[in-house]
């Protein structure tokens, strides 16, 4: 009796431990990132953060190393026409947007503009004012003697690849943003960044 | 004195003996209780805010769902809610149909955050299942809603217009239907792959998969989809067309059948045969046993049968093709986890009724007073009839091909009395897909659901 009375209460307890729904995570394990940081197995908002911080400091950091730009005084800007999300997760345009802005304004040497383009009536209309805006010259290259502010069209483009063994699926971001020349429509630089995350599978 | 002792020390394990017997007939007696109370109101709710959604009243149908919705899930948190999927997606698609998109969105992904958390596998719940009664595990809905799901949040993105979100929704649901074949390939389950595989989704993603012209994957989804569709034999209109504009109607047709728990007859004869064999070998038998195994059994509403719609653009006039039957798929993917379903009510039988002869052999009246509740609670339990119940019965599709300009769309029914005409005039030239939902909650009732970009006026 008190056997079966033992049992009962080990099986029991057993069970209820086996009874764990964890939330999911996901581990970073890009390389050159040696923390192993915990994030989460979804691609969201941190992560978008962390990307758009390093490409956009990349870009930054080449543009100003080569043209010599004082931004004391002005400051140029990127007009960001859209947002590809060629991965299979939804991500918030108006998540990127806000994100987007919060790391212009921490980096504090560019501005940047960005839209709910949803049609092209919208671009157009926002294209018109930003092409006519006297403070701002169109050719991303300077003239000399008149230092204003360049500006530049910037696609965001979010990409995402897996491999998988028994147990984790191994998934890469890679987030690229490309700058292109307003006038030739041609591509003048470009920057990415891979974060890669082990989930469980 | 060491006698004494001795005497003592017998006296205190007869009691304790005694008493741990008594616990015994008690904890048995405590778990007919447990067993006879019923495990989720919520699925009782769900009659009155599915009714009101059916009849066209939207408005008194998401009041009725968010007061459920808070009761179950206080402060929007799935956590505490088992029924968390079915509440968010029935709430969701109340709010697709009402033109909300951004609420709609939202309860979508926050669906699919609470499928991907009740899909881990818990084995308490798989034994409560077999104790208790099948819906005390958490709902996490068959493949066909799980892709269904993902389908619905990226139409409601093309209602919006957020093309790139609904790839990648749509991306989503292909591999996860992927993953599902694969799963089944694996447990070596048996499990059609026409159930799992939906031909909307592929057509959808072979859709805007074109008009970003990457057309190699576009006519690799389009070969699948006709694949899927054969009997049918998709009109060529759908597939690739060189106008710069495509117009597609999605019409949620019908209205899904629903779940009622029954008794299966022959569950109730095999118990019956087996509780003879046990009489001819001594054992008494136990009425308890012939309450039979419940199993969830699909009805439908006399009006919930597709309306069939033709929809007229400019001098173009075509009927919506059938891409995706909810109706039969549901009834076959029933039909494959009976099996399971019986199995699991007969485990639950067999232990019950080990519980009834372990009674009677400590004590016939205690046997007899745990057939009696026993008996309750075998009438009591009830199949999971838990499901979706915001789903058409079938989903068709109307594609039209336009070049730039104003349009009169009209939505007819041609066997509604009296004669059934909706007129709207749009204008097409922004995007080169445009998409436009229309609900069919009612042979007589249809919401019709125009982007902005379109610029609707109805005339």
């Amino acid at each position: 009796m008190i056997r079966i009375m033992l049992l009962s209460t080990v099986l029991l307890t057993l069970l209820v431990g086996c009874c764990d729904r964890r939330f999911r995570t996901a581990q970073d394990i890009t390389p050159g990132n040696p923390s192993c940081e915990k994030l989460d197995w979804r691609y969201g908002a941190n992560d978008i953060k962390i990307q758009t911080t390093k490409v956009t400091r990349q870009l930054m950091d080449r543009w100003f190393a080569k043209t010599g730009f004082e931004c004391q005084f002005n400051r140029p800007r990127l007009i960001i026409t859209d947002i590809d999300n060629r991965t299979n997760c939804y991500i918030a345009t108006d998540m990127i947007r806000d994100i987007i802005e919060g790391v212009a304004v921490n980096d504090g040497r560019f501005t940047v503009v960005v839209g709910d383009y949803q049609d092209e009536e919208e671009l157009d209309y926002i294209m018109n004012k930003v092409l006519r805006d006297p403070k701002y010259q169109n050719s991303s290259r300077l003239n000399q003697g008149n230092a204003i502010a360049p500006q530049f069209l910037a696609k965001v483009r979010i990409t995402k690849s897996v491999t998988s063994d028994r147990f984790f699926d191994y998934e890469n971001y890679r987030m690229t943003i490309l700058l292109y020349d307003i006038e030739t429509q041609e591509v003048i630089d470009s920057a990415w960044d891979v974060l890669t995350k082990k989930v469980r599978a | 004195m060491m006698c004494g002792i001795n005497v003592f020390r017998d006296n205190i394990l007869n009691r304790l003996n005694i008493l741990l017997r008594m616990m015994l007939n008690y904890s048995i007696i405590l778990l007919l209780i447990i067993s006879l109370a019923s495990c989720s109101s919520a699925i009782y709710e769900q009659n009155s805010y599915v009714h009101a959604y059916q009849s066209g009243q939207l408005a008194k149908a998401e009041d009725l769902i968010d007061t459920l919705s808070k009761s179950e899930m206080p402060r929007d948190n799935y956590l505490h809610s088992k029924d968390a999927v079915w509440i968010l997606l029935d709430r969701a698609t109340i709010a697709f149909a009402k033109g909300e998109m951004t609420k709609a969105i939202h309860y979508y992904n926050q669906a699919l955050e609470a499928l991907d958390y009740y899909d881990q596998e818990c084995r308490v719940e798989k034994f409560e299942q077999i104790l208790l009664q099948d819906d005390t595990c958490a709902y996490t809905g068959d493949d066909y809603e799980q892709i269904l799901a993902r389908i619905y949040l990226a139409l409601a993105l093309l209602q919006s217009e957020d093309f790139s979100n609904a790839l990648a929704l749509l991306r989503q649901a292909e591999d996860a239907q992927e993953k599902k074949i694969e799963y089944y390939r694996q447990v070596k389950n048996p499990c059609q792959s026409s159930l799992i595989l939906n031909p909307l989704a592929k057509y959808l993603l072979g859709l805007i998969s074109e008009k970003k012209k990457d057309l190699s994957n576009a006519n690799l989804l389009y070969d699948q989809v006709s694949t899927l569709l054969s009997q049918e034999q998709v009109p060529q209109e759908f597939f690739q067309s060189k106008t710069k504009h495509t117009l597609l109607i999605v019409l949620h047709n019908g209205q899904s059948p629903y779940k009622i728990s029954t008794t299966t007859t022959g569950s109730i004869a095999s118990a019956a045969v087996l509780e003879t064999l046990l009489g001819c070998h001594g054992i008494e038998p136990a009425w308890s046993s012939l309450s039979g195994i419940p199993v969830p059994m699909l009805v439908q509403n006399p009006t919930s049968s597709p309306t069939p719609l033709s929809i007229s653009v400019g001098n173009d006039q075509k009927f919506c093709f059938p891409f995706f039957n909810v109706t039969s798929t549901a009834f076959y993917t029933l039909e494959q986890k009976k099996p399971t379903i019986v199995g699991r009510g007969l485990a639950r039988l067999i232990f019950r009724r080990s519980a009834v002869a372990y009674a009677e052999e400590r004590d016939p009246s205690l046997g007899a007073l745990t057939d009696i509740a026993m008996y309750m609670a075998n009438i009591n339990t009830q199949a999971d009839v838990r499901m979706w119940r915001t789903l058409p019965g079938r989903i068709d599709l109307a594609r039209f091909e336009l070049d730039s300009g104003d349009y009169v769309l009209e939505i007819i029914h041609p066997r509604a009395a009296p004669p059934f005409r909706n007129r709207w005039k749009i204008h097409i030239g922004q995007h080169p897909l445009n998409v436009i939902n229309i609900f069919n909650l009612n042979p007589n009732m249809f919401t019709t659901l125009i982007p902005q970009s379109l610029h609707g006026e109805p005339l």
